[in-house]
């Protein structure tokens, strides 16, 4: 099997909060706390490296609701596994994001 | 809540994911703006919840607005560093800056050859027609048989057939300097007006002016080239030819040399210096009037002696027919493309399984990059015929012309084959060579099914099938073009 990729803080950090469930760009960078410009870019390379999994939610649920369709992110397989090492190499990550927030989100 | 000021920044962030969205690649500008929009819209509906106008809120907004700029540019950033340059390996570049570096390797050797130059010369300087060699009737022509009295007796007396007469004899003469050492040229003696008989194209120095008193020497450009070492300081200095001092009034080009005797150098002198040998044997060359042009006989002329004492004479054309290189590279090529058909199929033979057909532009590149190969491999094999057959000859050989003639054609041949073969190999699209030739099936195995290879487009424009076995039903190669479900198979971006 092939090693899991190390990966940056930052990376690590996006890919935990999607991990505990904040699965939309903005939520995702207010939890963090990474602008923009540094949260995008991360996610189309984890999405890149298939350890996340973007898709558009349904039209016609958004559209019923009022709203445009929003893109959710969640983990992949392999994106699990790597989260699990960025834990042991990134010890505050679980702290910095906690599961119990994204019930809030 | 304030409104128009809200509106206002909506309406300027909206501006900025625009902006944004405008940097990033087309094929993704959409799907970026969609999403940044959607979530600006879904941002914006929670900080409407709260019901108040919030600067703190706005900022962050035209923060996230501002990123997305930021993301854009990274966004481009990565999609370039990460996008390849189009590899040029078996690409319809490659293919012509090769044929180019050939031509220039053709082109280069054909222009220091001396031979080429003297066969271009000898094309290009004709000389005058109607100019004849006259001769003693049962004589070989290259044999000198007249003799100076006889040449001062037509010249002096009135002359029907002829209205313009040279004559020259030749000597092996000793020539050199201080700077030249000394080596026997044959010298031709010859009556001051050569020159305008011959219309010869001589380079005539400046220091060669009318009141000079020393005899003109004109030097062929072969002899220049063998016993002179191409110096240029040769025109205009004084040489030691035989027992005078003459001075050298230019070199005159290879292709006018074709006259009896082959002299290397032409010594213009005066009826006195020729007299004083009268007893010894020259050429005499004849410019026919119009009556005597409407006796020749093909292109011989004959003219009897006048009085008893008098021979026969016989005088025969100088102008021969010729070809030049051009003309004997043109015949190569016309017979090389008559037999290609022997050596090639060059039917179309290809047709498609889908529905799909390229633009007409994609097509007319198909065939200007056919023309330009037929093009530049014709041109290679012109100069590199008159390489091959010039390499170790120094002057115009009608054996060299022949030599050039036949590797004209076997180049044109094969040029013009391979070009042929390699356009059937190419894909229609990208111009691009097939490549991972795969086996398919096995005639032995294979009854209703086909059997033969199939190459595939590194672009993922096209698979080629050729069969090993023609059949009625698939009897030439195939083209089959590629949908767009075949892109994942291939790098994004590489080829196209």
């Amino acid at each position: 099997m092939a090693q899991d990729p190390k990966l940056s803080h930052t990376a690590a950090l996006i890919l935990q909060a999607i991990g505990v469930g904040y699965v939309y760009g903005f939520s995702i960078m207010e939890v963090t706390g990474l602008p923009s410009g540094t949260v995008y870019p991360a996610m189309r390379r984890l999405e890149r490296d298939n350890l996340i999994r973007s898709h558009w939610e349904q039209e016609s649920i958004a559209k019923g609701e009022g709203r445009p369709a929003r893109k959710y992110y969640k983990l992949t397989i392999p994106g699990r596994s790597t989260l699990e090492a960025s834990r042991r190499r990134y010890p505050l990550l679980e702290r910095l994001i906690p599961d119990e927030e994204a019930k809030t989100v | 809540m304030n409104v128009p000021l809200e509106w206002t920044f909506h309406a300027a962030h909206l501006l900025l994911l625009r902006l944004a969205s405008c940097i990033v690649r087309g094929s993704e500008r959409r799907e970026w703006r969609r999403e940044w929009e959607s979530e600006l819209w879904h941002a914006r509906q929670a900080s409407l919840a709260a019901g108040v106008f919030s600067w703190s809120v706005q900022f962050q907004m035209t923060a996230f607005c501002v990123g997305s700029v930021r993301d854009a540019i990274d966004v481009r950033r990565h999609a370039a560093a990460g996008q390849k340059p189009a590899s040029i390996r078996d690409s319809a570049v490659q293919c012509i800056v090769c044929l180019c570096v050939v031509l220039v390797l053709c082109v280069v050797p054909a222009r220091l050859l001396t031979g080429v130059r003297a066969e271009y010369d000898r094309a290009r300087f004709q000389l005058r027609p109607a100019l004849i060699s006259v001769g003693l009737a049962d004589s070989p022509f290259s044999l000198p048989t007249i003799t100076f009295a006889q040449y001062r007796k037509w010249e002096t007396s009135r002359q029907r057939y002829f209205d313009d007469l040279v004559y020259y004899r030749i000597t092996i003469d000793p020539a050199g300097d201080e700077a030249h050492p000394f080596r026997n040229l044959r010298v031709a003696h010859a009556s001051a007006n050569l020159l305008a008989i011959f219309n010869l194209p001589v380079e005539i120095s400046p220091n060669a002016s009318a009141d000079d008193r020393l005899p003109q020497l004109v030097v062929s450009r072969e002899a220049w080239v063998r016993d002179f070492g191409q110096d240029p300081l040769l025109i205009g200095s004084e040489l030691h030819a035989g027992a005078q001092t003459v001075r050298v009034a230019g070199i005159v080009s290879y292709g006018s040399w074709q006259l009896p005797g082959h002299p290397d150098a032409w010594l213009l002198d005066g009826k006195n210096q020729l007299a004083s040998a009268s007893g010894a044997h020259g050429f005499v060359i004849a410019h026919l009037s119009s009556l005597g042009q409407a006796t020749m006989l093909g292109d011989h002329v004959y003219i009897a002696g006048e009085g008893s004492d008098s021979s026969d004479m016989e005088g025969t054309s100088l102008a021969q027919p010729i070809d030049g290189p051009l003309r004997v590279f043109a015949f190569a090529l016309f017979l090389a493309l008559l037999a290609l058909p022997a050596v090639t199929s060059i039917s179309r033979s290809e047709s498609s399984f889908s529905s799909h057909r390229p633009s007409l532009l994609s097509r007319l590149c198909r065939w200007g990059f056919l023309a330009a190969k037929m093009s530049l491999g014709a041109s290679i094999a012109y100069f590199a015929s008159c390489d091959l057959a010039y390499w170790n000859i120094s002057g115009f050989s009608p054996m060299a012309e022949f030599a050039q003639f036949i590797f004209a054609f076997v180049i044109c041949l094969f040029t013009l084959r391979w070009a042929v073969l390699d356009q059937r190999h190419r894909c229609p699209v990208c111009l691009r060579r097939v490549t991972h030739p795969a086996q398919v099936g096995t005639a032995s195995c294979t009854f209703l099914g086909w059997n033969g290879t199939e190459m595939i487009c590194t672009g993922g424009h096209t698979l080629l099938h050729v069969p090993s076995l023609p059949t009625s039903w698939f009897g030439a190669q195939r083209w089959l073009y590629l949908d767009p479900s075949w892109e994942f198979l291939f790098a994004a971006g590489e080829l196209r």
